[in-house]
């Protein structure tokens, strides 16, 4: 067994793949942390109260984990979801019933977004709390705020898609406030939906502001405000 | 304060077999270390260099404690995905995401709301002028949010030395929480007042 594992190990396909042994010295951490694309978010070493659950009760990485977990049940519902009027409820029925975990994926989904919501805003009150938005980290208080609408945005235009009674009324109800903008009432009304009223190109236009365009503004929102922790001095310290 | 200094740093490593003989120094007492070899004049040697403080007031910075990031932030950072991920699932196994018929634009339900984390707004609709409420509210509060880090730059954390954003913040969240609060329990049919016990009008 453990000369299987060792040529596992010497081989030319592990090695590529792993430059160091596992890290098991300072030195080998460090490097595993600096050596990888996706550990290199973070910085070699951390401040000690930076670890402590009770510090953050890790709200902005349990918002970005949900993103990520988002966006993977979002990938699977997409291949039999199409963002038709005519198709759109029974392709939800479908997946429910008939795709291989697809209750499980949706319902995954449904709860995930309703958490994200929440704990991007429990994560905002928390930062306010510590005054972590105090210079130099304003911008990325700022980047924050804009992080908290996406999430509200890609929620609200994700509620539409299952084209259901909740979701049409819904919606209605949510974009007709736009409709009360002075001097443009019926351009702004008209700009969200598609329409007059909420109908086939309303469902597109929020299926491609839900899969696409949102995603990657939150996507790019998310890079800047990590590197701004980074840049800013790391997470700020205790009150 | 000792400054190395190392004016020809690339010539050995450009060309370390060019060097059949390592010149060395000896300054103020200090170890003997090697020059940049086949270049005379440009030995290394240390520098006492004295800086001049600019401010009156004394920096008393002390280092901060850290830990490595492997392992300890990485493992609290998989506990927790792994105990959000089993949340997830358990909850998504038992609790059926809702779903009624499909959309009928000619048959209105008795309520009609809007997301949960809009039913604050919705609530206020029935306080305010449409156009206030609508359209002029929500961008304020997102502008009114990201301003309250260039308004309150003091350096000061705790509360009772920045009461005025804390009042300011505290009615922005226990506002719109209260808000929702009511749009999500208490409002039914024609957005009229129902006790909870009533009937619940609040769908996720």
């Amino acid at each position: 067994m453990s000369f299987l594992v060792r040529a596992v190990r010497e081989s030319a396909l592990w090695r590529s793949l792993f430059r160091q042994p596992y890290p098991t010295t300072s030195r080998t951490r460090a490097l595993a942390v600096m050596n990888n694309v996706f550990l290199h978010l973070h910085p070699v070493r951390v401040k000690t109260h930076a670890v402590r659950y009770t510090y953050t009760f890790c709200l902005g990485g349990i918002s970005f984990f949900l993103f990520l977990a988002l966006t993977v049940t979002g990938v699977y519902l997409m291949f039999f979801y199409v963002p038709s009027i005519n198709r759109a409820f029974q392709d939800i029925q479908t997946i429910s019933n008939s795709v291989a975990f697809g209750d499980l994926i949706r319902n995954m989904h449904r709860w995930a977004a309703h958490l994200m919501v929440l704990t991007v805003f429990l994560h905002m009150i928390r930062v306010f709390y510590h005054g972590a938005y105090k210079p130099p980290r304003e911008f990325n208080w700022a980047i924050g705020v804009l992080l908290l609408f996406s999430t509200l945005w890609l929620s609200f235009t994700g509620y539409l898609l299952p084209w259901d009674q909740i979701a049409f009324w819904a919606i209605t109800v949510g974009t007709q406030m736009a409709t009360y903008a002075p001097l443009a009432s019926t351009e702004s009304g008209f700009i969200l939906l598609g329409g007059i009223e909420v109908g086939q190109e309303t469902l597109i236009r929020f299926y491609v502001m839900h899969v696409i365009a949102f995603p990657l503004i939150a996507a790019i929102l998310l890079v800047v405000h990590f590197w701004r922790i980074r840049k800013d001095g790391g997470i700020s310290g205790p009150v | 304060m000792t400054i190395e200094k190392r004016p020809n740093a690339t010539a050995d490593k450009t060309a370390p077999s060019q060097a059949p003989q390592v010149p060395t120094i000896e300054r103020g007492g200090g170890p003997k270390l090697p020059g940049p070899p086949g270049v005379p004049g440009t030995e290394r040697f240390r520098l006492l260099a004295y800086v001049k403080q600019e401010s009156m007031v004394r920096v008393d910075k002390r280092p901060d404690e850290t830990v490595l990031t492997w392992p300890h932030l990485l493992r609290a950072e998989f506990l927790m995905a792994s105990l959000i991920t089993m949340l997830l699932v358990i909850t998504s196994f038992f609790i059926q995401a809702p779903l009624e018929e499909m959309a009928n634009a000619g048959n209105t339900p008795h309520v009609a709301k809007a997301p949960w984390y809009f039913l604050g707004l919705q609530e206020m609709l029935s306080y305010f002028n449409a156009t206030v409420v609508g359209v002029l509210f929500p961008p304020l509060y997102f502008i009114g949010l990201m301003a309250i880090a260039y308004i309150d730059r003091s350096p000061y954390k705790a509360a009772r030395d920045r009461k005025l954003v804390w009042i300011f913040f505290l009615c922005l969240m226990v506002g719109g929480l209260l808000v929702t609060f009511i749009g999500s329990f208490f409002r039914g049919p024609g957005w009229n007042w129902v006790w909870p016990w009533e009937g619940l009008f609040f769908t996720l």
